[in-house]
């Protein structure tokens, strides 16, 4: 089911994308989103590969091995698995009808994309350890410039492979040789600082950071409402992501971000189709501005909400504790429950507060708009908290999974709230929890070894 | 008269071709330190991990107090303190956390954590991530979590593996005060003098099997070895 979806959407977008037309900037600015988020995924994976943090790799640590050879092992390693994505995006390219598989003047730009991402990767892996712990703000924000502008030029690169015709000439001439030069400039950087980072940074890799603690470990409150045992995995969870887990926190919250972005930009840009005001609080529920606000609210709520897929197999390994503590699945599945829902509870709130501030909501469907706000972060954070888990030890297929369900039923939602009720009045929710529990029960009785 | 906390019925483990543990029974009374030793392989870290509930036997069962483990679970597993030879812990939550979050998955008294922090001699760390902490202290940690809730059976896997000497008396201490309170623990080690000095019992693995059991007098007896030392012992009635 989940290829099926996959698929068809792919198909979908291949066939409608060669009909729009969407601005240079506007692409531009899409690439370079989509860059930043890849960047942002492999954050940590990248710092583990140059410091084989909890890898057999560490043993070459105590070998006579020279620090540019961790360096370029850790670049050799990125970039095959960007040649991946590139590979993904000139066939995507090809489906889109964009032009030939194997199209040689796509081959530079295609090359300079390749080892700009991964050296910027291996930039910000190496920023993030260091000023991690040193608080050095100049440099980190030195680091997060020189990434960006990576972003912009990689981004821009990508708009010359996907389509390369809609670029002037220009620029695509000045982008190879200016990507050459900068290139040469981010190899330059990442071999000095890692030469000079390396001895400090590679036991504060290995031993993270000691400070900032924000302690949610006391949410005792929430003992009156729930078992203990609950509210300690909650607590752990939620304290676990405000110390970045893993790097799809920062993906998650980027998204976010990025979807507000949009939202402020369709709001307030005019793209929306013209609607006649209308006084009816039901006509109101389908303004193209309503319309708007609520499907931004499901994808922020979704968006926010699958962290839960990344943290169910994060903890996998240490699930060995709830095994031998005597936690039961429907404890962890409604840690898991509330945990998808507590991360993405700001969703509904900034999403109608853009919309206050944009002025494009009738003022009396605020506060309408409010509660089908809240509605659907309800409906698409349980959704999508319930099937926690359902793969617990695949998490890009857990997210497909969720998004397929949550995001989508969220969206129906959006069209009409009063379909979130059938949900429950047809016993889908108690459907949904009971298949929560057991699969959690099973999840917590496999053999952790 | 003792009382019968744990009995093991025949447990056998299989991974594909491998019997880890074969057609193994014992029993450990309250009050009593029961000591596992054999060489690596021999299947002690599996039959600790199938009484500590993390591994589901093929065959057999064991019983805390009569109960089944495996149909009872939350609520016996409460009852055991178990600490892993390889530890996997959370490196971004600090010690404390990590213990409170333990003592709540117990539902145990939280007051107990600051204690087992000081038994421990954890308190200069305590609020530091778990991620910087060296063997010895995270085996510190592990010790601390698995004495909080006052477990009526302790499990340890290899308690000794990066403890400092002090430290090893330390837990010799608390094993004993566990002895005296009518808990039970059930311990593996290579460390012979350690087990001759502390285990009521010791039962010798190889192969999976059960090979040898008794005090550690009456297995010095059965080797014939009254002199000599109990590394010499274990492997004479190993082989």
């Amino acid at each position: 089911m989940v290829v099926g979806i996959s698929f068809v959407t792919v198909s979908r977008l291949s066939t409608e994308a060669p009909s729009w037309q969407p601005s240079f900037v506007t692409r531009s600015i899409l690439c370079v989103g989509f860059v930043v988020i890849l960047m942002g995924l492999a954050l940590s994976r990248a710092s583990a590969e140059i410091y084989h943090v909890r890898r057999p790799e560490s043993i070459l640590d105590s070998l006579p091995i020279s620090l540019s050879t961790h360096l370029h092992a850790a670049f050799l390693k990125r970039i095959s698995r960007t040649i991946v994505v590139a590979v993904l995006i000139v066939t995507v390219r090809t489906l889109s009808g964009f032009g030939q598989l194997l199209d040689p003047s796509v081959l530079l730009p295609l090359s300079l994309f390749v080892i700009i991402i991964s050296l910027a990767e291996i930039l910000s892996a190496l920023g993030w350890i260091h000023c991690g712990h040193t608080g050095k703000g100049i440099t980190a924000f030195g680091l997060v410039l020189v990434v960006f502008v990576s972003a912009i030029f990689a981004g821009l690169l990508l708009e010359l492979i996907v389509r390369p015709l809609f670029v002037p000439s220009w620029i695509s001439h000045a982008l190879v040789i200016v990507g050459g030069i900068w290139i040469v400039a981010l190899y330059s950087l990442a071999r000095f600082l890692h030469q000079s980072w390396r001895a400090f940074d590679i036991e504060l890799a290995k031993r993270i950071q000691s400070g900032g603690n924000r302690n949610l470990l006391g949410l005792q409150f929430l003992q009156r409402h729930f078992a203990r045992p609950v509210v300690v995995q909650l607590s752990r969870d939620l304290q676990l992501t405000l110390r970045a887990f893993s790097s799809s926190v920062y993906v998650a919250l980027f998204t976010f971000l990025l979807l507000l972005l949009v939202l402020i930009t369709v709001l307030t840009t005019g793209w929306l189709p013209t609607a006649a005001i209308t006084s009816g609080w039901f006509d109101a529920t389908w303004l193209p501005a309503v319309m708007a606000v609520k499907v931004t609210c499901v994808l922020t709520t979704a968006s926010c909400s699958i962290v839960v897929a990344v943290l169910v197999a994060y903890q996998l390994p240490h699930l060995w504790l709830e095994r031998t503590t005597g936690a039961s699945g429907k404890q962890m599945w409604e840690s898991k429950l509330w945990y998808a829902r507590v991360v993405s509870l700001a969703s509904p709130l900034v999403v109608w507060l853009v919309s206050v501030v944009s002025g494009t909501i009738p003022a009396f469907y605020l506060l309408p708009l409010l509660i089908e706000c809240i509605w659907l972060w309800w409906i698409v954070s349980t959704m999508i908290g319930a099937l926690a888990f359902e793969i617990p030890d695949r998490p890009e297929l857990a997210i497909v999974l969720m998004i397929s369900f949550g995001a989508v039923f969220g969206l129906l939602v959006t069209i009409f709230w009063p379909i979130g009720l059938a949900f429950f009045a047809v016993n889908g929710y108690r459907g949904l929890t009971l298949r929560g529990h057991s699969r959690a029960r099973f999840c917590l009785m496999m053999e952790g070894d | 008269m003792s009382t019968e906390l744990v009995r093991v019925e025949a447990v056998t483990k299989k991974y594909a071709e491998l019997t880890a543990v074969d057609k193994v029974s014992l029993h450990v009374d309250a009050g009593e330190v029961y000591a596992l030793v054999g060489a690596n392989g021999a299947g002690k870290s599996t039959l600790i991990r199938i009484l500590a509930g993390i591994v589901a036997a093929d065959e057999g069962k064991v019983l805390i107090e009569g109960e089944d483990l495996i149909a009872r679970a939350p609520h016996l597993k409460r009852r055991i303190g178990y600490l892993p030879e390889e530890l996997f812990l959370y490196n971004r939550l600090s010690g404390r956390e990590y213990l409170r979050l333990v003592a709540g998955l117990k539902d145990a008294n939280a007051n107990d954590v600051a204690a087992e922090v000081d038994f421990f001699e954890l308190s200069l760390i305590a609020d530091k991530w778990i991620g910087g902490y060296s063997l010895g202290m995270r085996k510190k940690l592990g010790l601390a979590a698995a004495m909080l809730g006052r477990p009526d059976l302790l499990v340890l896997d290899e308690p000794l593996n990066g403890l400092d000497v002090e430290m090893m008396r330390g837990l010799r201490d608390r094993i004993e005060t566990v002895r005296a309170e009518g808990r039970a623990v059930l311990l593996s080690s290579h460390v012979m003098s350690f087990v001759e000095l502390i285990a009521d019992r010791v039962g010798i693995m190889c192969g999976g099997h059960l090979v040898a059991e008794g005090s550690p007098q009456e297995l010095r007896e059965r080797a014939a070895l009254e002199n000599a030392s109990f590394e010499d012992v274990f492997f004479k009635l190993a082989n």
